[in-house]
């Protein structure tokens, strides 16, 4: 067992005569106590057990005090002078912390296993000698009477001193032992002898416990001797103070905290006194206590053996007060004690409520004060059991076991320890207990396994927010990092920091912070194996700590050294603390920790914003006060702003995301050209910047932090490779003056570069003011690729260099600008025709010979030549000779057609105007796609050109036909046009367009002006007419084609026959537009192009539309088409409108073999569900095409004769009626049975209509050709006059094809009233005169 | 009564942290500390930092409210209480064979409860009463509900759980048990 803490050592007390005082003062030394102090421990002292066994103590503590220091002290109330000790204790710490961390931190040993704020705390704990109210350590166990001989009447003093009351409380044990002592200096007026027999006259009436010590006590005092320090002790309270304490040295000594206490004692003087300290103790003090123990020990013992019920029973009928001191009776004592008592006892304080400690607890103080362990357990553990103290001490007399963890807690449980703020004394005593126990037990059995001894002294802390507490805190984290526990210490650390901050003891609240961060970082190595990490390809160590914690220790100990003034190491926390809590952290912890409902509510608010505000004050601190001592700091930025992969260097011209589709689709039109002609001229698409010309870098910007940071003087840096004049002087690099970013951000930059000489430029870093203060730079480079070349790289990730973006910057050589003469919004009218001038001018240095337009296949441009003959071709049908080709139109040429001299050489501008129809209604984008060249060997270079314009609609019209019922024509065709516009409009012609049907007009003349709003209609006539060639390979070819489509074999690359279309104008006026003149012929193409490409899209989804020129053709020849030639006078336009009409005659479902092949083909399971329902899709859009109409070729029709008259006297009337049979087949012939039955007329004809009587026959039969007319004229008998319904006819017609012999190839029936309901004729009855 | 749960990979990296608020009654204290967390809160020296800088709106946060410790300010205080609580499993774990460790830990009013899976997973749970059959029964369905995570290919032993049925699935757990 390890000695006992200093604390448990007997308490002497030392009462001075005035006279020695005066004497030490004047030999240059301190009070008697602290004389007395100076030879204790005393070494190698035995003392008895009450069994009388010998117990050597190495070295045996003793505590002298002043007595009446320690009588003012007891009048203190415990709890204010607690308050008054943990303040002063504070007060301590704070005054020399900062120099300890100091000294720490130069000597950088951080794991020793002392540091000097514990051993400060534990001595102003262990130093407090005042008794206390609930434990009996402090309460003196001998008054030490002290005299010299320099005293005017020495035994008269002796004498005063003895009868002096002690004015000790009625709580304070009054059973201690007196001592007398005489000093006798060398320069007493008294001499040895004399000295002598006042001595023996002491011990005469003071009893055997006297000394006379004699001292030499030479002038001047001798050099000093150190001696051990004394402890610290509290000051006495400014208004409790004595004047008996006066006179006494401060007790706070030495008041130099660093340097030695000494004592100015000569060699033989120490000896004196060392004898004397050694007599005291054994030949009085120990054996008094030891005759004390083995008293108490008999009373103890002897109701020990009775039954506890019987004892404590018995003692409540005698009334015995609690085992309260029954003093020591015997005759050495008694002589000493008992005036004391006697005289320490004032009437008024019998009756004190409080009593001294009980004879128990002093027993058991008194034997472990003198060794005798067994005892004192035996006695700790009875008072423990009756829930008094001893919980406290037992651990320091017992062997290390579990259940001395039990008795700790027990020890420092007291009803305070639920509050966050226990008082003041119930915090001393936890802090006077753990210093014991740290103190008593040795270092290796305390911080075991098995006592866990730093815990017991964070309970000991408990909740307590002072000074003592923390310090437990902190050197709980020293043992605990001792054990290697880094993890707890750091925590330890982290809350006693925490409360020490609020103490305002800065230095060491900043060490535990800076130890709880180094403890945390300090990761050992995990027993992983290697494999955990390599099966991830993650370096080993890759650990991610809790995210909070770091910032937790780390935010604090930033704010502290702010505060403390050390800025620069403030700023560098705060700046690490701004890791982004997006990246790692964030992601996982806010969604996660709020509550069970997950309410959005209780998210935890993002910590950035904090962080970003204290670095912004420290950091705007710091530059303004430290000039430019901020740049030696290194500040990096932890995160980044630019997204390096994202950023993208962007020339004039270039495509931006939206339109880039249309340019490309444009190119491609014009590789497909070139290709077309052969030629293997490339289109450049290097793209490079111009000098002079300014370019943009995009640089991406994103804020990983949580809050809104502004970045400002954004920029980037640019390196030239070329050598010469210094690159400030021709570049010129854009600079945003202010970026605001909010949360999680992302913002493009565009920042302009712009050089005035060819160089090559690389784009190194991007540039700006985090939050206007620090500069910082990016770099914009991104990883190479990995490498995968040879196995070393394989097994490593290995990457190739740094992609740096670089940009070339080149004299213009080929350069054509382009834009559109006049720039006002573009807004047409429906058809109309708008002449649009362009400028190109060229600002290259070599010049351009070629220059071609490509537009959209949809858009409708012609060039601008002075075309006389445009007018004025007064007939009224003509011919075209169309290449049926639904191909896109070629691009256009300009330099070799509108340019006579064909080269635009630099500086040149030229003019050209072209042609714009358009018919399509609504808003869109007119983009033209310029290529040009120098000369046919170098390449293509291409410019863009975009307009929207606008197209408001004018007229809407209609097209329908039906079957006519006259010899003169196969069928009516209906035009209807209506004017939807608000303006009058001039119709100055319409021609009609078919390869197989020529057209003319029935009805009186409309064509001319319509009002808004007005409608006509144009009725026309069609007839088949066979004139063009071409209609029967038109059929072919798509028979063909679609064969190809459907067997799915690849369509050939052939172009449809061409065809002669037939056009026959309408006009009023002289001035009748030519279908022939190219550019109308232009025109109506893509017109006619553009309506047919749309319906085919709409019918064939599944056909790509590249390969509608290889499969359809641009006429049907069955088709009838319109154009509508407009005129607005009063606005001076002009236009036309393509009216795709309709498909006129009777067709056989021409492609049945071809779909009937398809469908008998043996199926091919494909894979995909998806692919054979394609398939059948594509099939389904043949069958149902225009292509494969099937109609009956026979329409029947009768002329009508409304009113016959006749003269019924003359008989009954035989009229005829003519009944016309029209196969509107141009291929087929067609066998027809006509057939009357008055059941079909009752079904046909209404009831109000008269039957007529049929006479001749009522069936025919015939072969009608191809294209044939037939009239039957069946004869009516009729009797009466009246209305005769007409019907009842019904007809059998069976397509023939092939030779005689003849297969039918399609059967109809229809039995169809000849006309409609109302047909009848109308009999009526003359009179013959 | 809260609850703090959190999952750790064998290298200590949190991969999924849970915050559960019980309504279930706090059953007896155990500890006879039983006591309040401190009440970290770095507001008591913002208003001094504010005077030094002279700028009115240096810093303004909340306080963390009482000293009674949710998500709020204290978070990492909980994490560290979490973090500390390593060095106890790491023993534990070293001289126990099973998979539930119990309690390994107690930091005032905290007790820590640990679970350590076969692949070397910790689950930690801080919680303040004595429930033990519960919080064995929740850590088995936690341990199911991990394991059927990991059965996702593209999920290694490193990867943060940011599984929202995962999550769901635990807070049921948590709520039925706790």
């Amino acid at each position: 067992m390890s000695p006992l803490p200093f604390s448990l050592s007997p308490h002497i007390c030392v009462l001075p005569s005035p006279d020695l005082t005066e004497l030490f003062a004047s030999s240059a030394l301190p009070p008697l106590p602290h004389i007395l102090q100076s030879f204790s421990p005393l070494p190698q002292v035995t003392t008895r057990t009450t069994s009388l066994v010998s117990v050597p103590h190495t070295s045996f503590a003793l505590r002298f005090s002043d007595l009446a220091e320690i009588e003012v002290a007891c009048q203190e109330e415990e709890e204010e002078r607690a308050v008054r000790t943990i303040d002063w204790v504070g007060a301590r710490i704070n005054k020399r912390c900062s120099k300890w961390v100091e000294d720490i931190e130069k000597i950088g040993d951080k794991g020793a296993p002392r540091t000097p704020w514990w051993d400060e705390l534990r001595r102003c704990a262990e130093g407090d000698l005042v008794p206390s109210k609930s434990e009996g350590w402090n309460h003196p166990v001998a008054v030490i009477f002290a005299v010299s001989t320099t005293a005017p009447n020495p035994l008269q003093a002796i004498t005063a001193l003895h009868s002096r009351n002690v004015e000790f409380p009625a709580w304070v044990d009054p059973n201690f032992l007196q001592y007398t002592l005489i000093v006798h200096p060398h320069n007493s007026p008294l001499s040895d002898e004399e000295a002598g027999a006042l001595f023996n006259a002491v011990k005469k009436q003071f009893g055997l416990h006297s000394y006379l010590l004699p001292l030499a006590l030479p002038q001047p005092p001798p050099s000093a001797v150190p001696v051990p320090a004394l402890m610290p002790r509290l000051p006495p309270h400014p208004s409790l103070k004595s004047s008996s304490s006066t006179s006494m040295a401060s007790p706070d000594l030495p008041t130099h905290p660093n340097s030695l206490n000494t004592l100015r004692m000569a060699e033989i003087d120490i000896q004196q006194t060392a004898r004397f300290t050694r007599e005291f103790v054994v030949m009085s003090l120990l054996p008094w206590m030891e005759k004390c123990v083995v008293e108490w020990n008999e009373n103890f013992s002897s109701t020990r053996r009775l039954p506890s019920r019987l004892f404590s029973s018995t003692r409540r009928l005698f009334g015995s007060p609690s085992p309260s001191p029954s003093p020591a009776h015997h005759p050495s004592s008694s002589v000493s004690s008992l005036p004391s008592r006697m005289g320490s006892h004032v009437p008024g304080s019998v009756i004190s409520p409080l009593s001294p400690p009980s004879q128990q607890q002093r027993l058991a103080e008194f034997a472990s004060m003198l060794g005798d362990i067994k005892l004192a357990t035996q006695v700790w553990e009875a008072i423990r059991k009756e829930g008094k103290s001893g919980s406290d001490i037992l651990p320091l007399l017992l062997s290390p076991s579990p259940t001395l963890q039990l008795h700790v807690m027990n020890a420092i449980s007291h009803p305070y320890t639920q509050i966050p703020d226990p008082p003041a004394h119930a915090q001393l005593r936890s802090l006077k207990y753990a210093v014991r126990w740290e103190g008593g037990i040795a270092n290796s059995d305390f911080i075991s396994n098995t006592l866990e001894g730093e815990r017991w002294l964070v309970w000991a802390a408990g909740n307590a927010e002072e000074t003592p507490a923390a310090l437990l805190l902190a050197h709980a984290a020293l043992l605990s990092s001792l054990k290697k526990k880094k993890k707890r210490a750091a925590l330890w650390y982290l809350i006693a920091a925490n409360r020490l901050e609020k103490c305002g003891i800065k230095p060491l609240t900043m060490y535990f912070l800076r130890r709880a961060h180094e403890l945390y970082k300090d990761r050992p190595q995990k027993e992983v194996s290697p494999l955990f990490w390599e099966a991830e390809g993650k370096p080993p160590m890759d650990i991610q700590g809790i995210d909070a914690i770091m910032s937790g220790i780390e935010h604090p100990l930033g704010r502290l050294l702010y505060t403390t003034g050390n800025v620069g190491s403030a700023v560098q926390l705060f700046m690490g603390l701004l890791r982004g809590s997006s990246q790692t952290s964030s992601s996982i912890f806010p969604s996660s920790l709020h509550g069970g409902a997950s309410n959005n509510a209780s998210k935890i608010p993002g910590t950035d914003k904090v962080y970003l505000d204290d670095f912004r004050v420290a950091f705007s601190h710091l530059k303004s006060t430290s000039k430019d001592g901020w740049k030696l700091l290194d500040l990096n930025l932890p995160f980044r702003f630019c997204l390096e992969r994202q950023t993208c260097i962007r020339f004039p011209g270039s495509r931006d995301e939206r339109s880039s589709g249309i340019w490309q689709r444009r190119e491609d039109d014009w590789k497909l050209f070139l290709k077309s002609r052969g030629a293997k001229e490339d289109l450049s698409t290097k793209d490079n910047a111009l000098v002079n010309d300014v370019f943009w870098v995009d640089l991406v910007l994103q804020n990983p932090l949580d809050t809104e940071v502004n970045l400002s003087n954004v920029t980037i840096l640019v390196q030239t490779s070329n050598t010469g004049p210094s690159q400030e002087d021709f570049l010129e690099v854009g600079i945003i003056d202010d970026v605001v970013l909010s949360a999680k951000e992302l913002h493009t930059v565009p920042i302009y570069i712009k050089s005035t000489r060819p160089a090559s430029l690389s784009i190194t870093h991007a540039k700006y003011d985090f939050l206007s203060l620090l500069p910082t730079k990016e770099s914009l480079a991104t990883r190479g690729r990995r490498l995968h070349d040879t196995p070393l790289q394989r097994q490593e990730p290995t990457y190739s260099p740094n992609i740096i973006k670089k940009v070339e910057v080149v004299e213009a050589v080929h350069k054509m600008l382009v834009s559109f003469v006049d720039d006002e919004h573009l807004t047409l009218i429906q058809g109309e025709r708008r002449s649009i001038g362009l400028s190109l001018s060229n600002s290259g240095m070599r010049p351009i010979n070629d220059v071609w337009i490509i537009a959209g296949p949809e858009d409708e441009i012609l060039l601008d030549v002075d075309d006389k003959s445009a007018i004025n071709t007064p007939e009224i049908s003509e011919t075209l000779f169309s290449a049926n080709s639904l191909a896109s139109a070629m691009p256009l040429q300009i330099l070799s057609a509108v340019h006579e001299q064909s080269v635009l050489n630099p500086g040149d501008n030229l003019k050209v105007s072209i042609t714009f129809h358009a018919d399509y209604i609504g808003d869109r984008d007119l983009s033209l796609l310029f290529v040009y060249r120098e000369n046919e060997s170098s390449p293509f270079q291409s410019a863009h050109l975009t307009r929207t314009y606008r197209v408001n609609s004018l007229l809407e019209t209609s097209v329908s036909a039906q079957v006519s019922h006259t010899l003169d024509h196969s069928f009516i065709v209906d035009l209807g046009i209506s004017n939807i516009s608000s303006t009058t409009i001039q119709v100055t012609q319409v021609t009609c367009l078919s390869p197989n049907w020529r057209c003319i007009p029935i009805s009186e003349d409309v064509i001319g002006s319509m009002l808004p709003s007005q409608s006509s209609h144009i009725i026309l006539g069609a007839n088949w007419c066979n004139e063009g060639s071409g209609s029967r390979d038109t059929l072919d070819f798509v028979t063909r084609k679609l064969n190809d489509v459907l067997q799915g074999a690849t369509v050939e690359v052939s172009m449809p026959p061409p065809i002669h279309v037939l056009c026959s104008h309408l006009s009023k006026a002289q001035r009748t537009f030519s279908i022939n003149l190219p550019r109308i012929q232009e025109f109506i193409n893509l017109g006619k192009r553009n309506t047919v490409s749309r319906a085919i899209a709409h019918a064939h989804p599944h056909i790509p539309d590249e390969s509608y020129p290889l499969i359809f053709p641009l006429y049907n020849p069955a088709s009838v088409d319109f154009v509508i030639f407009w005129e607005i006078n009063a606005q001076r336009k002009s236009g036309h409108i393509f009216v795709p009409g309709v498909v006129l005659g009777a067709r056989h479902a021409p492609l049945r073999d071809i779909i009937a092949e398809a469908e008998s083909t043996k199926v091919k399971r494909s894979m995909y569900a998806e692919t054979r329902r394609e398939k059948l899709e594509i099939l389904d859009a043949v069958r149902e095409s225009e292509w494969n109409a099937e109609t009956d070729p026979v329409v029947l029709s009768v002329q009508e004769t409304n009113v016959v008259s006749h003269d019924f006297d003359q008989g009954p009337c035989c009229t005829p009626i003519t009944i016309i049979l029209r196969n509107h087949s141009s291929t087929y012939a067609s066998r027809f049975m006509l057939r009357f039955t008055v059941h079909t007329f009752l079904k046909q004809i209404s009831r109000r209509y008269l039957v007529p009587f049929h006479v001749g026959p009522l069936s025919f039969r015939g072969t009608l050709e191809p294209l044939q007319v037939y009239t039957v004229h069946p004869q009516l008998w009729i009797t009466i006059p009246g209305t005769y319904g007409l019907g009842g006819w019904s007809l059998e017609t069976e397509v023939l094809e092939g030779p005689p012999g003849r297969a039918v190839r399609h059967r109809y029936r229809q039995e169809v009233p000849l006309v409609k309901d109302g047909s009848c004729l109308i009999v009526s009855s003359i009179q013959s005169l | 009564m809260s609850h703090h749960l959190f999952l750790l990979s064998p290298s200590d990296t949190p991969l999924y942290t849970l915050t559960h608020y019980s309504t279930k009654p706090t059953p007896s204290v155990t500890s006879p500390l039983s006591a309040n967390l401190p009440n970290w809160s770095t507001s008591a020296f913002a208003g001094t930092l504010t005077a030094l800088s002279g700028a009115s709106s240096a810093t303004h946060h909340t306080t963390g409210g009482g000293v009674r410790m949710g998500g709020g300010q204290d978070r990492h205080v909980i994490q560290m209480i979490a973090n500390a609580s390593l060095d106890a499993i790491e023993d534990a774990m070293r001289k126990e064979n099973l998979m539930y460790l119990k309690t390994v830990d107690k930091f005032n009013e905290w007790t820590i409860s640990a679970f350590i899976t076969p692949g070397n997973m910790k689950f930690v749970l801080l919680h303040e009463g004595k429930n033990d059959d519960g919080i064995r029964q929740f850590f088995v369905e936690v341990w199911e509900l991990y394991v059927k995570t990991m059965l996702n290919p593209f999920h290694t032993a490193h990867t943060i759980i940011r599984s929202p049925v995962f999550d769901t699935r635990v807070r049921a757990s948590a709520k039925k048990y706790l």
